[in-house]
């Protein structure tokens, strides 16, 4: 590929360009201290605890082993409501530089973890791994992959970009179409569609970002 | 806890702020443009295709092709970054590199989770269903760590260090089949969110 040589960045560009990163990353900083993030991530923190240390209990508590899950509802459900009380008693702030990209960081992490979740159906295996059908354990497995990487461009495209968003979103319905409803031609349909990503990624950064 | 109230920022301020992060973003597009990310996407672009493909019509391939291309990749990321190297550098790029080498450890672990190679025969017993529950928790909170790890990567070190610490406690805990693992994952994950919270607080203002 042919790559024009550039200039290395002047010392006073490198300066100005770290002196803007780090003034914005305070800017923020002091903006999620000042707000409710603190004592809120305290609070999940010891409803955490309190939700793990009743899973160590449970199976004294619990006779069914399912009753665990739901004594952990009961708990979560619990402190969900307890932190939104929390949250409504917090005295509203303003955000001067509200950076919408760390609630949302946050929210794709957990909506993929769920995808994975459901795509590997553990549960399903609980009974059964050693009768799985070993093509669909494959199957699983590259599915999970992909969608791994889907994650990756979705969190990067929260940065640089959102093209590359909307091309991890639309990638990962068509790796779950594949997968859920392609089966004889998933590795097909993978190849073409995760490949072709791929490529348009590098020559749309080639012909826009320039 | 005591708050004060930040004055809302004047239009001139908010203007100036948003195209501080408009101009810091340029500047980072610039930057993987003129990096080796295009090549590199197109080279495993294309290995992907190749190795599905193949996959599709000869299934046997499977076993040796995915690594024999692997390697052809790693040697071809290697050789375009090298190149790349005496170009230009500029800060904030091996960030990127980090947060794609932490997806894919933390991608492997969880798939490790998700997906046990071997199970035995399993009754409808809390004794049986249990170590799989160990599992699931064991994901989730690893879900958790690597969105601390990616948060760490771009608004502080600290929350970095924090993931990679709970992470590794998480681990220790699963592997060594701690009796009280669930405390210990109590005590790891819920500290680590009070500390979090603390660390705040403290330094952030």
């Amino acid at each position: 590929m042919n790559q024009e040589a550039t200039p290395p960045p002047s010392p006073a560009e490198a300066h100005a360009t770290l002196a803007d990163i780090d003034r914005t990353q305070a800017q923020m900083r002091s903006d999620i201290a000042q707000s409710s993030v603190a004592p809120n991530m305290i609070f999940a923190g010891i409803l955490w605890m309190g939700n793990l240390t009743i899973s160590q209990f449970a199976q004294a508590i619990a006779q069914s082993p399912y009753g665990l899950k739901y004594i952990s509802w009961i708990f979560t459900f619990g402190g969900v409501l307890g932190l939104a009380l929390f949250q409504s008693r917090q005295r509203r702030l303003v955000i001067r530089h509200f950076n919408w990209r760390v609630p949302v960081l946050f929210l794709v992490i957990y909506g993929y973890a769920a995808i994975l979740y459901l795509v590997a159906e553990p549960w399903s295996l609980l009974h059964n791994l050693n009768g799985a059908d070993q093509l669909m354990m494959v199957h699983k497995k590259f599915a999970c992959v992909f969608i791994a990487v889907f994650l990756g461009y979705v969190i990067m495209g929260l940065w640089v970009g959102r093209f590359f968003v909307w091309l991890g979103l639309l990638m990962t319905a068509l790796v779950l179409l594949g997968y859920n409803f392609l089966p004889d031609y998933f590795y097909l349909w993978s190849g073409v569609t995760g490949g072709s990503a791929f490529i348009l990624s590098g020559v749309f950064i080639r012909k826009f970002w320039k | 806890m005591s708050e004060e109230i930040a004055q809302p920022p004047s239009q001139a301020e908010a203007r100036a702020a948003l195209a501080e992060v408009d101009q810091i973003i340029t500047q980072t597009r610039l930057a993987i443009a003129q990096g080796p990310s295009a090549p590199i996407l197109i080279l495993w672009g294309g290995i992907w295709l190749v190795a599905d493909v193949t996959t599709q019509f000869y299934p046997h391939a499977l076993n040796w092709l995915w690594l024999a291309l692997d390697g052809l990749g790693i040697a071809g990321t290697w050789w375009f970054s090298a190149r790349a190297r005496v170009q230009v550098r500029r800060t904030g790029l091996w960030k990127v590199g980090v947060f794609w080498f932490a997806l894919l450890a933390y991608a492997m672990l969880w798939m490790y989770l998700l997906l046990p190679e071997a199970w035995g025969n399993i009754g409808h017993g809390w004794r049986d269903f249990e170590p799989m529950y160990r599992r699931m928790t064991t994901y989730f909170h690893l879900v958790c760590m690597f969105g601390y790890v990616v948060f760490g990567l771009w608004f502080g070190r600290f929350f970095l260090a924090l993931g990679l610490v709970v992470t590794t406690l998480i681990l220790v805990g699963y592997y060594c089949g701690f009796p009280y693992y669930y405390i210990w994952l109590g005590v790891a994950g819920g500290g680590s969110l009070i500390v979090a919270g603390a660390f705040i607080r403290k330094f952030w203002k």
